[in-house]
């Protein structure tokens, strides 16, 4: 699906942000980017549609090189929900049409207003589609921006810590919906996460970037003890709770 | 499915409930335009008016109507319509609120154009008994004016294309270089003879009755060209108001768009400002007047901008010919007394309601 080739960037020739980061992963999986502040986790996915132009390296998903595409085209094949989104006089419903725009030539297509629709079901925000974006709260705008990539039917969806702003059981839902939706239309998903036990519940993969590079890449017994020590410099240890491994520290 | 289709119509309810204020601002602007053509000293009625456009009138009333009243209406419409639709799609390219023809120093730009065209090139002034004074030479004056707002512009550009196009960097960029026009234009004062300075102040006042019909088809191509532009760019804009990286990966190619754009906002009033003097607030205040109404989606605020700014413009030339007549009074002067009380209840109504 998604295939990640020596990817390097900088934003000054002194500092090295990534180097030669490699990875794959497929359909239906959930990969989470790990690392402490500052690792380059954020600048990696922005690297991957093309947001930054990394210095070297190659992105392909199903063999399509992403570096040869148009902009437009590299928004059908991948959607991004950025961090912070800024709250507009928009509505709901016009916000997750908007995902549509790479589709759409002049005006929407009533298949772009269908598809629309069926996001806005299917994300339970039925109720509040015609309220404007700044009247939502953290986790309702967190939602709608996800339905807008999911308007954008992408293969590859990339979410920049999706769940910072949301209390623990918006966290939880949003977390088990992207899960869903990754099985459910075969999406590849890559988040950015910094929450160790959410990642470790609702993602199938792990990697972990360290000084630049890729640290480690596996599913859950890549996170182990030693590797969160390694990279975030902190003891911690491992606990069976309920059946969901959980990272418990060390400290204070 | 069900219920989401009953949604639907309700979202059309509120689609139609935008082009509805389109229409209605459509209909404003064709009454108060011809309210602008009536109100006046020679004392016409709406149907003697209606009658002389339909070229039924008497020579009396055909001198008035299309000689003199037309021009000034006409080119309040064109001139309000570019400064509502480059404002609204400034606000959205440099995402300040802020934004319009004087944050890149394009009024700054081309006062001090006009100055340097009547004081060093001279441009030539003449007193008028009617009027206090005019120059001789209006073409160069306003090729001037509009040289140097470009030459703004492109510095602006310049500068941030050398070093990032963030539109922090322009908008700074454009302070700086609002601040040396300003200062070029105070030199030129000073050492200006009575005459020429009276002439530069009454330039920069503002004025719609100056264009030649030529003037209003450059300003109408120059302003039709931006419209169908910024009408291209509507869903880009709507993309921006998310934030920068979200437009990337909606497929909008946010650096090349901004620069294209702000050129072509840049021009465009620098071709509205350099024909009829600097007009403050109507590019500024549209648009926030209209987002209140109709919200931030740009494919009903550029029309509703525009529309909004040539109602603005006719309204406060009806207002600055009619309040002292004979007297004219400055037209910027209005937009200003007009906007700035509009611009701080909009600012303070929004803050309240937050």
């Amino acid at each position: 699906m998604i295939n990640v080739k020596d990817l390097s960037f900088s934003y000054c020739k002194t500092y090295q942000i990534l180097e030669k980061i490699e990875f794959d992963a497929r359909e239906g999986q959930c990969v989470a980017i790990l690392g402490n502040n500052g690792a380059g986790k954020s600048t990696m996915i922005k690297c991957l549609n093309r947001i930054l132009t990394p210095q070297e390296g190659a992105v392909s998903v199903n063999g399509r090189d992403i570096g040869s595409l148009k902009r437009q085209s590299i928004a059908q094949e991948m959607a991004y929900v950025a961090q912070q989104n800024d709250s507009s006089q928009f509505t709901v419903y016009d916000a997750v049409l908007l995902g549509r725009k790479p589709y759409i030539k002049m005006n929407p297509t009533e298949e772009d207003h269908r598809i629309t629709r069926d996001v806005i079901n299917r994300m339970g925000l039925y109720d509040y589609s015609l309220r404007y974006l700044d009247e939502l709260s953290g986790g309702e705008l967190q939602k709608v921006m996800l339905a807008r990539a999911l308007a954008q039917q992408p293969k590859v969806l990339m979410l920049d810590e999706p769940t910072s702003n949301l209390d623990l059981k918006n966290q939880y839902e949003v977390m088990g919906i992207i899960r869903d939706i990754a099985a459910e239309k075969k999406i590849c998903v890559i988040i950015v996460i910094h929450d160790l036990n959410l990642a470790l519940r609702y993602c199938d993969r792990f990697l972990f970037i360290k000084n630049s590079r890729v640290y480690s890449l596996g599913g859950a017994e890549t996170v182990s003890c030693d590797a969160i020590r390694e990279v975030y410099g902190m003891d911690v240890t491992i606990e069976n709770i309920h059946g969901y491994p959980t990272v418990v520290p060390l400290c204070g | 499915m069900h219920k989401l289709a009953a949604k639907h119509t309700s979202y059309r309810d509120y689609i139609q409930f935008k082009i509805l204020v389109i229409i209605l601002l459509v209909i404003l602007t064709i009454v108060a335009a011809l309210i602008a053509i009536t109100a006046g000293s020679a004392g016409l009625t709406i149907k003697e008016v209606l009658y002389t456009l339909a070229g039924r009138g008497t020579e009396m009333n055909k001198t008035v109507v299309l000689g003199l009243r037309l021009t000034r209406v006409v080119t309040s419409i064109i001139g309000g319509i570019g400064l509502g639709i480059t404002g609204c799609a400034m606000q959205s390219i440099l995402r300040n609120p802020l934004a319009s023809a004087s944050t890149v120093g394009v009024s700054q730009g081309a006062a001090f154009g006009a100055a340097f065209a009547i004081v060093v090139l001279g441009a030539g002034v003449q007193y008028y008994t009617n009027e206090a004074v005019t120059v001789t030479s209006p073409y160069l004056v306003s090729i001037c004016a509009f040289a140097f707002s470009l030459l703004s512009t492109f510095v602006v550009l310049g500068l941030s294309k050398f070093g990032d196009v963030s539109p922090e960097t322009m908008i700074l960029s454009g302070v700086a270089l609002s601040a040396l026009f300003g200062g070029g234009t105070t030199i030129m004062q000073y050492f200006a003879d009575d005459v020429s300075l009276s002439a530069i102040v009454f330039w920069t006042f503002g004025d719609m009755g100056r264009t030649s019909w030529k003037q209003i088809i450059i300003m109408a191509v120059v302003v039709l060209f931006a419209s169908v532009y910024f009408a291209f760019n509507r869903w880009n804009y709507n993309a921006l108001q998310s934030g920068e990286n979200s437009a990337k990966g909606l497929g909008v190619n946010v650096d090349s768009m901004r620069l294209t754009g702000m050129v072509i906002c840049s021009f465009t009033a620098a071709v509205i400002v350099s024909f009829v003097g600097i007009i403050n607030f109507v590019g500024l205040v549209s648009p926030h007047v209209m987002r209140r109404i109709i919200g931030d989606d740009y494919r009903f605020l550029l029309p509703a901008s525009a529309l909004m700014g040539a109602l603005m413009l006719l309204f406060s030339d009806t207002v600055a010919r009619m309040v002292v007549a004979p007297v004219v009074l400055p037209i910027g002067a209005i937009t200003s007394f007009l906007g700035a009380p509009l611009f701080l209840y909009l600012l303070f109504k929004g803050v309240k309601n937050k």
